[in-house]
């Protein structure tokens, strides 16, 4: 569960995100849509930390205040980045294996093939990931996003580079997470059928 | 613990499926040396081991800085800051690491040493390779440290240098001359010296540690 209230961040003299006040509930799928430069992405960064904010009244993900438990919090969060950037010396088990290793997941190997499976990469999993394309990144973005089992997911345009059978999939995905009560913002530029409710973000606030 | 495993695991393989980072240090080191080799006519100077650690400290930090520009050129420092580990953790994993090459590099330099300027330890050489062993993990914790604040701006990989040189010059460099100096010329400095190497080593990574984890 994601809980903001009067959220800023800015960088420089430029105000980012101005007040905005936003609530995604357990088992919620919340599309977040805004033109470019409306500060989605910059909101996405400062819950999974790699951003700090400059002052809130209230962020916490699942009670656990954002500047005071960061570790607890990056523990709870899947994020699958507009870009996803990987090791490209290796492979694509490789990388989500270290991911999990990472995270301190047992049966990291098991995991790893488990979910390279569920995104459509099993017979690539020993590929380089250097060699994949921009669609296969784009899985492996969202393995590593989902593999160790997040209760909160952000997701930065989750299609880009998708074939229908992709976006198929990733829907899927998502719809099942949301059946186990994982709470779901997902960045998009128009709003999926399966999202529960759509927000709009225009110059840092919700409108 | 584990996550600091994982992470030096990581740079490994990463490093060993590419050799970029290894193979450019070794022959820039190499051309260092047979370069001073050359241009030194003063035969005094060669008989000292400023030769070693001048090669050790350029390349060695090359080859840190290379590991840190790759991380962040590549977008997969956020994949690292993700990871719900401290950053205490992060900088240890990381600077153990680039140590675990830097090893390997400063091994391959201290046999072209040998080659190129004859063996001036002479009994002491394996004492000699421990000195650098350790000379090197002071070198890797202020590498790290500094490649991982200047790396993300531009020209990092100067500012690096600039910010590591004099912090490393004037300690663990120093320590390190006087030891392997000392081994070479049969003086009684070497304990002090090396009781001086350890303690900059210890200092460097318990304050990178530190400041690592303030920097959150």
């Amino acid at each position: 569960m994601i809980e903001l209230n009067a959220f800023f961040k800015s960088f420089g003299p430029k105000k980012v995100l101005r007040g905005l006040n936003l609530e995604v509930g357990t088992g919620e799928i919340v599309a977040l849509v805004g033109n470019n430069g409306s500060g989605k992405t910059t909101l996405l960064r400062c819950l999974n930390t790699l951003y700090n904010p400059d002052s809130y009244d209230l962020a916490e993900i699942d009670g656990y205040d954002l500047s005071s438990f960061p570790e607890e919090i990056r523990s709870r969060i899947g994020y699958l980045p507009h870009n996803p950037q990987f090791y490209p010396e290796l492979s694509g088990f490789e990388n989500l294996r270290f991911w999990l290793e990472l995270n301190s997941m047992s049966d990291a190997e098991l995991r790893a093939r488990e979910f390279l499976a569920k995104v459509g990469l099993i017979s690539f999993a020993d590929d380089l990931s250097g060699n994949y394309s921009r669609g296969m990144i784009q899985r492996l973005g969202f393995a590593m996003a989902i593999s160790h089992v997040p209760t909160t997911l952000l997701l930065d345009e989750p299609f880009t580079g998708l074939d229908s059978d992709g976006i198929d999939m990733i829907g899927d995905l998502v719809t099942g997470l949301r059946d186990e009560n994982c709470s779901i913002l997902l960045v998009s530029h128009a709003s999926p059928p399966y999202s529960d409710r759509t927000v709009e973000l225009e110059r840092g606030g919700i409108l | 613990m584990k996550p600091i495993q994982v992470l030096v695991k990581k740079e490994l393989k990463v490093e060993f499926r590419s050799l970029q980072g290894l193979v450019a240090s070794a022959m820039l080191s190499f051309m260092i040396l047979m370069s001073l080799r050359f241009s030194l006519t003063d035969s005094t100077m060669l008989q000292n081991s400023g030769v070693l650690w001048a090669s050790i400290l350029l390349t060695g930090l090359g080859l840190v800085t290379h590991i840190s520009t790759r991380e962040s050129e590549r977008g997969t420092m956020d994949l690292l800051k993700l990871a719900p580990i401290t950053r205490y953790q992060l900088f240890l994993g990381r600077m153990l690491g680039s140590l675990f090459l830097l090893w390997i590099l400063s091994t391959i330099i201290l046999v072209m040493y040998v080659i190129l300027f004859g063996n001036p330890f002479a009994g002491d050489l394996a004492l000699a390779y421990l000195v650098v062993l350790i000379g090197c993990t002071g070198l890797s914790a202020v590498g790290t440290l500094a490649a991982g604040s200047a790396t993300p701006l531009h020209g990092g990989w100067m500012i690096t240098s600039l910010f590591a040189i004099p912090i490393l010059l004037f300690t663990v460099i120093e320590a390190a001359v006087r030891c392997t100096d000392s081994l070479i010329t049969g003086s009684s400095d070497f304990e002090l010296a090396f009781m001086l190497l350890i303690m900059y080593n210890a200092v460097f990574i318990t304050g990178g540690a530190w400041l690592s984890e303030l920097s959150n």
